[in-house]
């Protein structure tokens, strides 16, 4: 396609993309069951965004929900078991049957993961599900096990590499379950303090190179944290904005300087900038139509680069960062936790019941 | 005349240290003689490390002498034991070096030769002596990280050879950058809105908590005023904190801070409606100074830069670089050249052209409010209209001026200015405002003026209830309005106005 053209938005065909994501996955997605409930959550996001969980069926909504929970690990009473609780990827790995009951862990590699934690309860809250079922205790205790101390998190009590990622999903959890006592939050913003460099943004750790995806986690998990004004002086501020601001490449923006545009850093980055207040120092029109040509116009979906196949998490967040810009007839996204809005108010809402009930049972 | 000291006359003293400097001369110009008979005569022994020693802690940047110590040293390295004892004897001269001159070049290289000549580097103890030297100068690290990573030269060469290669930027940009240091206090204001009700308020460089605010004494009192801080913004973390306090209008007062226990600031409140401010700190509005070494090596980055731009006219990194580095020397003797660098900048790089008209608006903001802090008067009026800002800068070292006129500008949004909680009158005609919530907590407004806005209803006029002392509220071309604030009369005022 020749630049000089206007894209459109192909709202339904993306509609019906993310349908069959939430259907059934292609073969060549076989490699994805360990992280299956982030495809789920890509899936339901992005058709919130689109308005177009409306078409999905309530019975398949529970249905959903349901699978949700059954991935989660209950372990009970057993003391010695609460850090392997939280939620599991997919079925590869667990020793359930059925969809309404969980069942316990009984293999020491079965044990939840702390980014399908993080979809499976914004997958919850999209769905409009009130989060009874979830094991609090637990789910936090999972976090809690899995900070390391110089303030990063692991992703598993199974074994991995920590990073700036699970420091966000760790970030999700407790602003979600709203309780951050079980992380140590100042150990948690040196991390970030730590991981920027001299190039002024974040990398995953310290001493790494600043990168677009370990920025927006670090950016959010501070917001969520509440503290996004104070851990970082003016000069910090600044300095991120204008690494930030100079990702736009030719319209698309790029995760690291002199790499080709790829459209998920346009969540990645536009979050960052919109959290910081600089949203508007990119050029936003040429922005979109990059994430347009990254469309395919068959399938459905956006892809990486223009001119590649689809995918989910392309997909979502290409159409999460329109969303930033507020075209396209797309419902707003709250950049810290990549839900719409009217998921957030939701999630709010069971937050003002939940402590209204805590204050009542005081007396 | 029993005594007195005699004291030396100028000449006398200056004749002296000629003397000593000679001494001093011939002693260096002997050992470097001897240490090069050595060397081309092929000895590396204990001797030439002891005379190296002593050349080197007088002029550690004699990189043949460095040259010359490694090689004795590898000539006597023994086994593994020896070896560490001797290249810890060697991180422990170095230092001794480096507290003469924390910037020599070949005194870091020496370090980081010996560092990497370690059967096991005590890399722990290096990076917690890195961090020393950090905190005494933050330059240091640029030495410390050419060493491991890049040599200064191959910084500055890669980007002489590739210009458009954005990577080398950044770090040479992160050298020119200066750290703010710690908050510091700048200025404490007092002023009465109606009656006997004024306003405390406390103005810091950087946003800090509640708690950083100092203590309060009325009138030479015993005892601490107990006063409830607010921030205007209503965050945790603000640079403007603001308290209630009544003092009665009839007679003067005199406000003390106890800012720690060596520094108290007095503030005089006259009678009457009055306006009190003072500052308490005389420092530049960007930062801190620049230190020497500091000042030279930016001074050598724009003279590159500069070297640069002509060779290769039209690259944005240098653009970028010069307007970095003329800013941190000096935004208000510059003051031109960055603003046209921004200027052909929003030609070259269309992308990023609002943020380059937001770094303009800064720089004229933060210009305008150097001449007005070098100007000040108590109570005064600043003024930055037609300046085609698109964005309020430093709101906060205006949180006791009694006018502001920010007409005729590109301002969308106005938060910045929820800070102003001692203006008395405010000129914002001719900009894009729609939103006018962040006016809602300025007590002290008596007159605002708005035409030529965007503001969509009268609705948003409700923000302003709160505001008892405002009598003057221009919103219509044309058109004033004098009323006292009663949305619903006001309404109708408005209403009769757009009739006729």
């Amino acid at each position: 396609m020749s630049g000089a053209e206007d894209y459109q938005f192909l709202r339904t065909r993306h509609i019906k993309f993310l349908q069959r994501c939430l259907r059934v996955l292609p073969y060549s997605a076989v490699t994805f069951d360990t992280s299956r409930m982030t495809v789920l959550f890509f899936a339901l996001s992005g058709l919130d965004l689109l308005d177009g969980l409306k078409e999905v069926e309530k019975t398949e909504m529970q249905h959903i929900i349901n699978w949700i929970y059954s991935l989660q690990i209950l372990p009970g009473d057993d003391k010695d078991q609460l850090a392997n609780a939280g939620f599991r990827g997919g079925t590869s790995l667990a020793s359930c049957r059925g969809h309404a009951d969980s069942v316990s862990s009984i293999s020491s590699f079965d044990c939840g993961h702390i980014t399908m934690t993080y979809t499976a309860l914004a997958s919850l809250i999209i769905l409009g599900d009130d989060l009874s079922r979830v094991d609090r205790k637990a789910v936090l205790a999972h976090v809690a096990s899995l900070q390391c101390r110089d303030g990063s998190f692991f992703s598993t009590r199974g074994g991995s590499e920590n990073d700036m990622r699970f420091m966000y999903c760790a970030a999700t959890i407790c602003y979600i379950l709203q309780d951050f006592s079980a992380i140590n939050i100042n150990t948690a913003v040196q991390y970030i303090i730590n991981s920027m460099s001299y190039e002024g943004a974040m990398g995953q750790g310290i001493y790494l190179e600043s990168h677009g995806g370990s920025s927006y986690c670090a950016i959010a998990t501070l917001h969520l944290m509440g503290k996004l004004s104070s851990a970082l002086s003016n000069i910090q501020k600044q300095r991120l904005v204008r690494w930030l601001v100079s990702r736009q490449d030719s319209g698309g923006l790029q995760g690291r300087p002199n790499k080709p545009p790829d459209t998920c850093y346009t969540f990645w980055i536009g979050a960052s900038l919109k959290l910081l207040g600089g949203l508007d120092f990119l050029n936003l029109e040429a922005l979109r139509q990059f994430v347009l040509s990254t469309q395919d116009p068959i399938t459905g979906g956006l892809a990486k680069y223009p001119d590649s196949h689809p995918d989910g998490l392309h997909t979502y967040l290409g159409i999460s960062g329109l969303a930033l810009l507020g075209r396209d007839c797309l419902k707003p996204v709250d950049p810290a936790l990549n839900i719409s809005e009217r998921a957030l108010k939701h999630l709010h809402s069971l937050h003002k019941s939940s402590t209204q009930n805590s204050k009542s049972t005081k007396c | 005349m029993h005594g007195r000291l005699k004291i030396k006359t100028t000449a006398e003293q200056a004749a002296e240290k000629q003397k000593e400097r000679e001494g001093k001369r011939k002693l260096y110009l002997g050992g470097v003689t001897k240490a090069f008979e050595k060397r081309s005569s092929g000895t590396h022994d204990e001797e030439g490390l002891k005379i190296t020693a002593q050349l080197l802690a007088a002029n550690p940047d004699a990189a043949t002498l460095w040259n010359f110590r490694r090689e004795i040293l590898l000539a006597l390295k023994g086994d593994d034991e020896s070896w560490e004892k001797l290249l810890t004897g060697e991180l422990a001269m170095v230092e001794s070096c480096l507290m003469k001159n924390h910037k020599s070049y070949g005194a870091w290289h020496h370090r980081f030769w010996v560092m990497m000549n370690f059967p096991k580097p005590p890399w722990k103890a290096e990076l917690s002596l890195c961090d020393k030297y950090l905190k005494l100068d933050e330059r240091n690290c640029e030495l410390y990280f050419f060493l491991v990573f890049h040599e200064l030269q191959t910084v500055v060469e890669a980007v002489f050879t590739d210009p458009s290669d954005q990577s080398p930027w950044f770090f040479l940009r992160w050298l020119v950058n200066r750290q703010e240091k710690v908050p510091r206090m700048l200025q404490v204001g007092y002023v009465r809105y109606k009656g006997d009700s004024g306003l405390v308020i406390c103005v810091f460089s950087q946003p800090v908590p509640q708690r950083a605010v100092p203590f309060i004494r009325l009138n030479g009192a015993d005892s601490d005023e107990t006063l409830i801080w607010y921030a205007p913004n209503d965050e945790d973390y603000s640079n403007v904190w603001v308290a209630e306090l009544n003092l009665s209008s009839v007679e003067a007062h005199t406000i003390s801070l106890i800012i720690d226990p060596s520094m108290t600031e007095m503030l005089n409140v006259g009678e009457g409606s009055t306006q009190a401010i003072e500052w308490v700190t005389t420092l530049e509005v960007g930062g801190e100074e620049l230190s020497d070494t500091a000042r030279s090596t930016l001074e050598e980055v724009k003279d590159n830069c500069v070297t640069l731009d002509e060779l290769d006219p039209g690259n944005k990194w240098v653009l970028l670089t010069l307007v970095d580095v003329m800013w941190a020397l000096d935004c208000h003797t510059h003051q031109k050249k960055i603003h046209s660098y921004l200027s052909q900048l929003q030609e070259l790089d269309v992308l990023r052209n609002k943020y380059y008209a937001d770094m303009k608006s800064k720089l004229a903001m933060e210009t305008s409010l150097k001449q007005y802090r070098i100007v000040a008067e108590v109570g005064s009026k600043f003024e930055l209209s037609g300046h085609s800002l698109t964005r309020i800068t430093l709101s906060h070292l205006l949180a006791s001026t009694a006018s502001i006129d920010l007409s005729r500008n590109d301002l969308t949004s106005i938060s910045p200015l929820s800070n102003l909680v001692a203006c008395r009158k405010l000129i914002l005609d001719d900009n894009q405002i729609q939103n006018l919530a962040p006016l809602a907590g300025l007590k002290a407004l008596e007159s605002l003026s708005l035409t030529h806005n965007k503001i969509q209803s009268l609705e948003q006029l409700k923000v302003l209830e709160g505001l008892s002392a405002l009598t003057e509220l221009n919103i219509l071309p044309f058109q004033s309005v004098k009323c006292f604030l009663d949305v619903e009369r006001l309404k109708l005022h408005l209403h009769k106005n757009l009739i006729t």
